[in-house]
């Protein structure tokens, strides 16, 4: 196993177009965890908001976190997929 | 160092006259307090620029007679000469009338201001005037704190009005009690060097209390209390004539060459009237004496007498000058020749990073962040904002639409500031992309679709401008509430971008833009669904609901373009993490159908 870690690190470390996959995906984890951060504190900031303007300004910019949540999860998994062939 | 020591010495002469003479005193506070009423009625009429008046002015300048008109009917209504000369240099400058117009209702303001020496010589000095300015002054304060801008503007008119009357009282009764202790009109000098000499001083009022209505009422009053001869006052009322061309000038400072040439028109103009009246002043008095009498003027009535002299040396003066209108404006334009346009050149392209995709890159991004400050200030103004509104922290409810001054000349502008620009950036990222890897080329072509978006906004703006500038003034509440709001969307987006562009390296701040594209697109949704349902309740014209359609059109492009290009330029710059937050970042369909749902929710 570690034999096999080991060899797959020497492959990236190698292979430019992998290296660039590996930035990528680590910037998208650490973009989606401060997208869920965002998602909490958004849904704490619904649960006390007054007004139909301000929910509704709340709500949709939940939705586009969600959005953009989803579509990262999903290329996150692409990603790790292809490295793991 | 002259202007340094100018004005200390104004007011140590002023305080030692204060000292040695009470009455002095009052007839300067009457000059003081008169020049503060002027200041305020200006005020008061700058609320009405932006709608009415300018209406009037363009409408009413394609003839030499309206133009002259114009001036002297608008000069009678605001009763300054400085204030419409100002307007029209402003006018003029920004393209809305002709050289040859502008010269026209500068002559008619010359005609205008003659009737200030009529209200005050023949009304003024008769009534009590203090007996007017003071419940004036107090219905005109309770106004200025109203909220409506018509009201407040009315108000600081009525209070403007209100201190003129008490400026003219304090100068009167100063001249009165003056009369007792010395007699002034000892010191008259008879003949020309008598002319000349109060010429002079005329003029030295005129530029020193910068209005030329102040030097009349001063000279009248003078005249009414006997401190000053007929013949000097004559003589006084030709040098303020020429004295209030200076107002005009100090005007023309900040204007293009064509508000220079203005007030040049307006120099040449007094001077020549003046040296009309100073080379016919023996025929001129006779002819004032017999308009005097066939008026029913006394013989011995010199202040009125004098309203007439200022009133037909200035005919003459527009009579003698009219046909020499068009040779003037040619003369003008041979003496002052419009510059060559000085553009803009690049400052972050060079040779030397285009061949170095990352320097390339870069050096195509801060150019364009370049024309984006500059389109910053033309889309703002454009849209009658102030910046210091937008980037604020109040709430955007709170910013005075219909308070701002619209920006113009916008074409004018983007060719001299920006298009030059954008031209060197298409042909460096051409030049650059040669030879380039496949995603750095498209990183510059992005930046390059980023440069077009901000061409498309401004052209926008340009169009937006027509209507809007017009309709924020409209008289029906709807409409004016859905142009504000056209303004309320561009200045949100504005702020928007502005705090991506201060966030550094926030890894989430770009990805916020998503959610403005959706919230733009929903608010365009809601404002077409709810201009529908003013129209089908009446309460807006069929017309002005298809120029609100268009302006709509335009106002959401202007947005989309502002943020599309807040997403290139302002992207942080770590590669993964710019690749992290595009691949995330929401589609056209995506934006599209979470704004139709948000709508219905």
């Amino acid at each position: 196993m570690k034999t096999k870690k080991l060899l797959r690190k020497i492959r990236e470390l190698l292979n430019a177009e992998r290296r660039a996959q590996i930035a990528k995906y680590e910037s998208l984890e650490e973009v989606l965890q401060k997208l869920q951060t965002k998602e909490v504190e958004l849904r704490a900031k619904l649960e006390e908001a007054a007004g139909k303007g301000r929910r509704r300004e709340i709500l949709r910019k939940l939705e586009v976190v969600e959005a953009q949540r989803k579509k990262g999860e999903k290329l996150k998994k692409e990603i790790k997929d292809l490295r793991d062939t | 160092m002259t202007r340094r020591i100018l004005l200390p010495t104004i007011l140590l002469i002023l305080a030692y006259g204060f000292w040695i003479s009470p009455d002095f005193k009052q007839i300067a506070s009457g000059v003081a307090i008169f020049l503060f009423g002027m200041l305020t009625m200006e005020r008061g009429f700058r609320a009405f620029t932006g709608g009415a008046l300018e209406r009037l002015l363009r409408r009413t300048t394609d003839r030499l007679w309206k133009s002259v008109a114009v001036g002297a009917f608008t000069t009678t209504i605001m009763q300054s000469s400085s204030l419409v000369s100002v307007i029209t240099i402003s006018f003029l400058s920004a393209g809305l009338i002709s050289l040859g117009a502008g010269i026209g209702v500068i002559f008619g303001a010359n005609l205008g201001t003659t009737t200030g020496a009529w209200l005050v010589a023949g009304f003024g000095l008769k009534v009590k005037l203090s007996a007017y300015a003071m419940p004036l002054l107090v219905f005109g304060v309770v106004l200025i704190f109203q909220r409506s801008k018509l009201v407040h503007g009315i108000g600081y008119v009525l209070a403007g009005i209100g201190f003129l009357f008490l400026g003219i009282h304090h100068m009167k009764e100063g001249f009165e009690a003056f009369k007792e202790g010395i007699d002034l009109a000892r010191y008259a000098v008879a003949g020309y060097p008598g002319l000349f000499l109060f010429v002079a001083i005329g003029i030295l009022a005129t530029v020193v209390m910068q209005s030329s209505h102040a030097t009349l009422v001063l000279v009248i009053t003078a005249l009414a209390a006997h401190q000053v001869t007929y013949e000097n006052a004559l003589a006084l009322a030709i040098g303020s004539n020429v004295g209030t061309t200076i107002t005009a000038i100090l005007g023309s400072l900040g204007s293009n060459i064509e508000g220079k040439r203005l007030a040049g028109a307006h120099l040449i103009f007094n001077v020549a009237t003046g040296f009309i009246a100073i080379a016919g002043i023996a025929p001129l008095m006779s002819l004032v004496d017999g308009m005097s009498s066939s008026l029913g003027i006394a013989a011995t009535d010199y202040t009125l007498k004098l309203a007439v002299f200022h009133t037909v040396f200035n005919t003459i003066g527009i009579v003698v000058m009219a046909p020499f209108v068009a040779p003037l404006v040619q003369t003008l334009e041979r003496w002052l020749p419009t510059p060559a346009p000085v553009f803009e050149q690049p400052r972050y392209l060079n040779e030397a990073s285009i061949d170095y995709a990352d320097a390339a890159i870069e050096a195509a991004r801060k150019e364009t962040v370049r024309i984006y400050e500059k389109a910053l200030e033309l889309i703002i103004h454009g849209i009658g904002l102030r910046k210091r509104d937008v980037f604020s922290d109040a709430p955007l409810e709170q910013i005075d639409g219909a308070g701002g001054l619209f920006e113009e000349g916008i074409e004018e502008q983007y060719h001299q500031s920006i298009k030059s620009i954008y031209g060197s950036i298409l042909q460096f990222i051409s030049r650059a992309q040669t030879g380039m890897e496949p995603e750095n080329a498209e990183e510059l072509l992005a930046i390059r679709m980023a440069g077009r978006g901000l061409v498309e906004a401004i052209k926008g703006v340009k169009h937006l401008q027509g209507n809007l500038k017009v309709l924020i003034h409209s008289k029906n509440p709807e409409i004016r509430s859905a142009y504000e709001d056209i303004q309320r969307r561009i200045a949100h987006v504005l702020r928007e971008v502005d705090s991506v562009r201060h966030a550094g390296e926030d890894r989430l701040a770009i990805l916020s833009l998503n959610e403005t594209k959706v919230a733009i697109k929903q608010e365009d949704i809601l404002a077409n669904e709810n201009l529908d349902e003013l129209v089908r309740r009446d309460l807006i014209p069929a017309e002005t609901a298809t120029s609100l359609i268009n302006d709509y059109r335009y106002a959401y492009r202007i947005c989309k373009r502002l943020i599309e290009l807040g997403q290139v330029v302002f992207a942080v710059h770590d590669e993964a993490l710019r690749d992290a937050q595009r691949s995330l970042s929401l589609d056209e369909d995506e934006i599209d159908s979470m704004a139709g749902h948000g709508v219905t929710r």
